[in-house]
C-alpha cells in the first residue's frame, strides 16, 4: 500500500494535474483564439460570397475574370489554407445550387483561384477521407481533368476510396458506367444512392451492356441493373425481368416486383400470382403495390380469396388497396357483410389518409 | 472484527476503483474512434443526395401528448417542417384534460377519419379515433386520439400501430428538433453493412435557449445551476459514453427525447412496456433480446452530434423526482432481464454490457454511501491514514475532471455549440464543483429510486414543471 501510495504522490498524482491544467489551457485557448478569428473568418465568407456571386451573373470574359480573380485575392488572406477551403467550398455549394450552363465559368474560377493544386494535395494525402474529400471535390465542380488522377484510386486498398473513384469515374466519364458489370464486390445500399443521383444528374447515357449486367454473378449488379432499367425505361429485357422473379436471391425478387410495376410489365401478373406465397411480408406488400398497376381479372380473384381466408392482419389492409385500385367498384357488390373489410374498405377511400 | 471488516472492504473499494478507471480509459479510447469514424465518413453520403433519392426509407415521426396545449400547435408546425423526402407526423394526444385536441382540430384544420387501426402492440389507454388535415399543407401529420394510459410507453406504442413507415423516430412533443435530425438518424439505417435495429444521438439543454413559434432561434449556455450541471452531464454521457458503447455495438439505451428505430423488430419485441420506468432502455434490451433469440445480426448506431434540445429540471425538487424515476427504471429493467446476465446466448451483452450497467451503473450509488459510513466508524474505530485517504480521493477526482475537460474539448473542437469563451469557462468552473454540490443529490436521488423500488411503491410519472422558452424579442 505504502509503495502504491508513493508512487501515487510521486509520479501519477503530478502527471495527473499537470495533464489537467493542459486540458483546461487547450479548452480555453482553443475558444479564445476562435472567437478572436471569427470575426476576420465571417468577414471573409461574406466577401467570397458577393464576389462569386457578382463572377457568376457577369457575363463570361477571360482576362476581365482573370484581372478581377487576381485583385480579390489580394483582398483576402488567400494564402491561408481556411480561406482556400472557403473559397472552393462556396464554389461548390453555388454550382450545385445554380442550373443552366455555368460548369465552365465555375471551372475557370476553380482553376484561376489555383484550387486544382489544392484538391490534388488532398487526394495525395495518405489519409483515405482526405482523398475522397478531394475526389468529391472534382465530382462535384464535373472537373475533367481529375480524371487521370482517379484512376489509380480505383484499385486502393480502402474501401471507401475504391468506392469514391468509381462514383467519381462515373460522375466525370459517364460511359465508364459500363465497366461496372466488372466489378467483383458488392454495391452497397449507400452507393446505389450515390450512382443513382449521378444518373440523374448527368443524364448519362444507357449503357450499352445493360442486358448483360442481370445476368451478373454478382447479387448487387443484378439489383443495380434492374434499377437502371427502371430508371431509363428500358424494356427489352422484360422476360428475364420476370423469370428475375423467381431468382434465389430475395433482394433480387423485390427489386423485379418494383420493375414489373415501373414498366408496366402485364405478361408478369400470373409469375407474380404464382410466387407470391414464397414471399416474406415486405415482398409481399410490394407484390399488391405491383398489381394494383398491372392487375386485371386473374388478380382480382386471387386477392378476393386472399381476403376470404385467413391471411395475416398486417397484409390485409394492402390486398384491400391493391384490390380497390384494380376494380374501384369491387367492394360496392362484394364482401358487405365482413365487417373487418369494410373498415378496411372505409379506411381506403378516405381521401385525406 | 470490525477492523478486518474495514480493511477488506478498504482493498474491495481499491480493486473496484481501478477496475472502474481502466474501464473508463478504455471507453474514452474508443469513444475517440468512434467519433472519428463518424467524422471521416460523415459525407459519404451528402444531405442533399439523400433529400432528393427515391431509393431511403419512410419514417414516421411519434410524438406523444399530454395537456401541451399551450405550446402544441409549434410543437407540430416545429416538426412538419423537419427536412426528409418521406415522412409523417404522428401526434398522439394521450387523453389530455385541457384544449390540446381542439387547438389541433383548429390550427390544422382536422377531422376524424375512418382510420384502421390495428393494435399490433396492446395498449392500455383505448384508441378514440384518427384525424387528418384538409389541408393539403398538413398532409404529413396524424393525430391520433386516446384515452390516458398513464405512461409515455402505451402513447407512444399507439403512435408506432397507426404508423405506416417502416422506421419511426420517438421524441417528446417538446423537444426542439433540428432540422437534418431524421436525414442523420436514418444514414445508419441506409449505410449499415449489418441490420441497423435503432440509431440515436444527442440531446442538448433548452432551458435557456431563444425559440420563436418551436423553431430554435439561439442556442444559449442554461442559466440555473442545476441545468448547468446537467449540460456538463449531457455532454459527457452523449460524446463520451454512448459513443464508446456505439463503437463496439454494445449500447443498452437509446434516449427516449430522440431515437429512431426498426417498426418490424421493435413490433416483433412488443413495444415499449407501459409498466416500465426506463421505457427507452427496457425497449433497446427486449430489441436486443429479440435479435439474439433469432440469430439474426444487429447493430445499434449512436451519432455524436447534437439534433435535439429538451427542457430539463431546473429545480432540486423536480431534478431529484426525474433521477428517482431514472434508478428505479434502471433497477427495473436489470431486474425484469435478469436471465439474460452471463448467459451465452447474449454474447457481449450477457457477459460485458449487463455486466457493467450493474456493476459501475447500478452499484455505485451503493457504494458511496456504504463509503461514508465507512469513513465515519473508520474516524472512531480505526486510525486512519488520512494524508494517503487524500492522495487517493485526489486521484480519483483529478481523473474524473479530465474525463469530464475531455468531452467538453471533444464538443468545442468539433461543434463549438456554445457562445463564447465565457459559456466555457464557466462550464470547466461548473465541472470542477460538480463532484461536491451536483453528485450527492444524484446519489441520493438514486438510493431513493432503488428504495422504492424494493418497497414496491407505487409508481408515480410525476409531472415535469416546464419553465418556458425565451421567445426572440419582438420585431418592430
Amino acid at each position: 500500500m505504502d509503495v502504491l501510495v508513493y508512487y501515487l504522490i510521486l509520479i501519477i498524482l503530478p502527471i495527473m494535474a499537470g495533464g489537467l491544467f493542459l486540458l483546461i489551457a487547450i479548452l480555453i485557448s482553443n475558444r479564445f483564439f476562435y472567437d478572436l478569428s471569427r470575426p476576420k473568418l465571417e468577414a471573409a465568407k461574406s466577401e467570397i460570397d458577393n464576389f462569386l456571386t457578382n463572377m457568376i451573373f457577369t457575363p463570361f470574359e477571360k482576362n476581365h475574370f482573370k484581372t478581377e480573380i487576381e485583385a480579390f485575392k489580394k483582398t483576402i488572406p488567400f494564402e491561408k489554407k481556411w480561406c482556400k477551403k472557403l473559397v472552393l467550398n462556396e464554389i461548390i455549394f453555388l454550382k450545385s445550387n445554380l442550373k443552366g450552363d455555368v460548369t465552365k465559368t465555375f471551372q475557370f474560377i476553380y482553376e484561376q483561384f489555383n484550387l486544382f493544386e489544392y484538391t490534388l494535395k488532398l487526394i495525395k494525402s495518405h489519409r483515405f477521407y482526405f482523398k475522397c474529400l478531394g475526389m468529391y471535390q472534382l465530382e462535384s465542380l464535373g472537373y475533367k481533368r481529375g480524371y487521370p488522377f482517379i484512376v489509380p484510386l480505383l484499385n486502393h486498398k480502402n474501401k471507401s476510396v475504391k468506392s469514391r473513384a468509381f462514383l467519381t469515374l462515373i460522375s466525370l466519364r459517364p460511359n465508364k458506367l459500363e465497366t461496372l458489370i466488372d466489378f467483383s464486390h458488392q454495391i452497397t445500399i449507400a452507393e446505389e444512392i450515390n450512382i443513382m443521383d449521378i444518373l440523374h444528374q448527368k443524364k448519362t447515357k444507357i449503357p450499352t451492356n445493360l442486358s448483360q449486367w442481370i445476368k451478373s454473378e454478382n447479387v448487387s449488379i443484378i439489383k443495380l441493373g434492374i434499377k437502371l432499367m427502371v430508371f431509363y425505361n428500358y424494356t427489352n429485357d422484360n422476360e428475364t425481368i420476370i423469370k428475375l422473379l423467381k431468382h434465389n436471391d430475395k433482394s433480387i425478387r423485390y427489386e423485379a416486383i418494383i420493375a414489373v410495376n415501373f414498366l408496366y410489365i402485364h405478361e408478369a401478373e400470373t409469375a407474380l400470382i404464382e410466387q407470391f406465397k414464397q414471399e416474406d411480408t415486405q415482398n409481399k406488400l410490394e407484390i399488391f403495390n405491383t398489381l394494383s398497376e398491372i392487375g386485371i381479372k386473374d388478380s382480382e380473384e386471387f386477392i378476393a380469396e386472399l381476403l376470404e381466408n385467413k391471411t395475416a392482419e398486417n397484409i390485409k389492409l394492402e390486398a384491400v388497396y391493391c384490390l380497390n385500385k384494380i376494380n374501384p367498384n369491387y367492394f360496392d357488390e362484394h364482401f358487405l357483410d365482413n365487417e373487418d373489410v369494410q373498415k378496411m374498405v372505409k379506411h381506403i377511400k378516405t381521401p385525406y389518409i | 472484527m470490525l477492523e478486518s471488516i474495514l480493511n477488506i472492504y478498504a482493498y474491495f473499494v481499491g480493486i473496484f476503483s481501478l477496475t472502474y478507471i481502466i474501464c473508463y480509459c478504455i471507453l474514452a479510447i474508443l469513444s475517440y474512434y468512434a467519433i472519428k469514424r463518424y467524422l471521416n465518413t460523415k459525407n459519404y453520403i451528402p444531405n442533399n443526395v439523400i433529400i432528393k433519392s427515391n431509393y431511403i426509407p419512410g419514417v414516421s415521426v411519434i410524438a406523444p401528448a399530454f395537456n401541451e396545449g399551450a405550446t402544441v400547435v409549434y410543437n407540430v408546425k416545429s416538426l412538419l417542417s423537419l427536412t426528409y423526402p418521406k415522412y409523417e407526423v404522428v401526434l398522439v394526444n394521450d387523453g389530455s384534460s385541457d384544449d390540446t385536441l381542439e387547438k389541433l382540430i383548429q390550427e390544422f384544420e382536422l377531422i376524424k377519419v375512418d382510420f384502421y387501426y390495428q393494435e399490433k402492440i396492446k395498449t392500455k389507454g383505448k384508441v378514440r379515433g384518427h384525424y387528418k388535415s384538409t389541408n393539403p399543407l398538413y398532409s404529413k401529420l396524424l393525430v391520433v386520439d386516446k384515452e390516458n394510459g398513464k405512461s409515455k410507453a402505451d402513447a407512444s406504442n399507439a403512435g408506432i400501430n397507426s404508423s405506416k413507415h417502416p422506421l419511426f423516430v420517438c421524441t417528446d412533443v417538446d423537444c426542439i428538433l433540428k432540422n437534418d435530425t431524421i436525414i442523420k438518424l436514418a444514414k445508419p439505417f441506409i449505410e449499415g453493412k449489418k441490420r441497423v435495429i435503432a440509431s440515436g444521438a444527442g440531446i442538448r439543454i433548452s432551458n435557456s435557449c431563444e425559440v420563436k413559434d418551436g423553431f430554435l432561434v439561439k442556442i444559449h449556455f442554461p442559466k440555473g445551476w442545476y441545468p448547468r450541471f446537467q449540460e456538463l452531464e449531457y455532454v459527457r454521457a452523449f460524446l463520451f459514453g454512448r459513443m464508446a458503447w456505439s463503437q463496439i455495438n454494445g449500447l443498452l439505451l437509446v434516449s427516449g427525447g430522440l431515437g429512431m428505430f426498426d417498426k418490424e423488430i421493435a413490433v416483433a419485441a412488443g413495444g415499449y412496456w407501459h409498466k416500465s420506468l426506463g421505457e427507452d432502455m427496457d425497449l433497446i434490451i427486449r430489441m436486443r433480446k429479440y435479435m439474439y433469440d433469432n440469430k439474426l445480426p444487429f447493430s445499434i448506431q449512436y451519432i455524436p452530434e447534437s439534433l435535439c434540445w429538451t427542457e430539463v429540471p431546473s429545480t432540486k425538487e423536480v431534478l431529484i423526482r426525474q433521477r428517482v424515476r431514472w434508478a428505479r427504471g434502471l433497477i427495473q429493467t436489470l431486474y425484469l432481464h435478469k436471465n439474460i446476465f452471463f448467459n451465452p446466448k447474449y454474447g457481449k451483452t450477457a457477459f460485458l454490457i449487463f455486466p457493467y450497467f450493474f456493476l459501475f451503473e447500478f452499484l455505485i450509488p451503493i457504494l458511496e454511501l456504504i463509503g461514508i459510513i465507512v469513513l465515519i466508524l473508520s474516524f472512531f474505530v480505526l486510525d486512519l491514514d488520512y494524508h494517503n485517504f487524500l492522495y487517493l480521493s485526489s486521484a480519483v477526482y483529478l481523473f474524473y475532471l479530465i474525463i469530464t475537460f475531455m468531452s467538453i474539448l471533444l464538443d468545442e473542437i468539433i461543434y463549438k455549440n456554445y457562445a463564447n469563451t465565457k459559456e466555457v469557462i464557466s462550464l470547466v468552473l461548473m465541472a470542477i464543483i460538480e463532484p461536491f454540490c451536483y453528485h450527492p443529490v444524484n446519489v441520493y436521488a438514486s438510493l431513493k429510486g432503488y428504495y422504492h423500488f424494493f418497497r414496491q411503491k407505487e409508481q408515480n410519472w410525476g409531472n415535469m414543471q416546464r419553465q418556458g422558452f425565451n421567445t426572440t424579442p419582438k420585431q418592430n
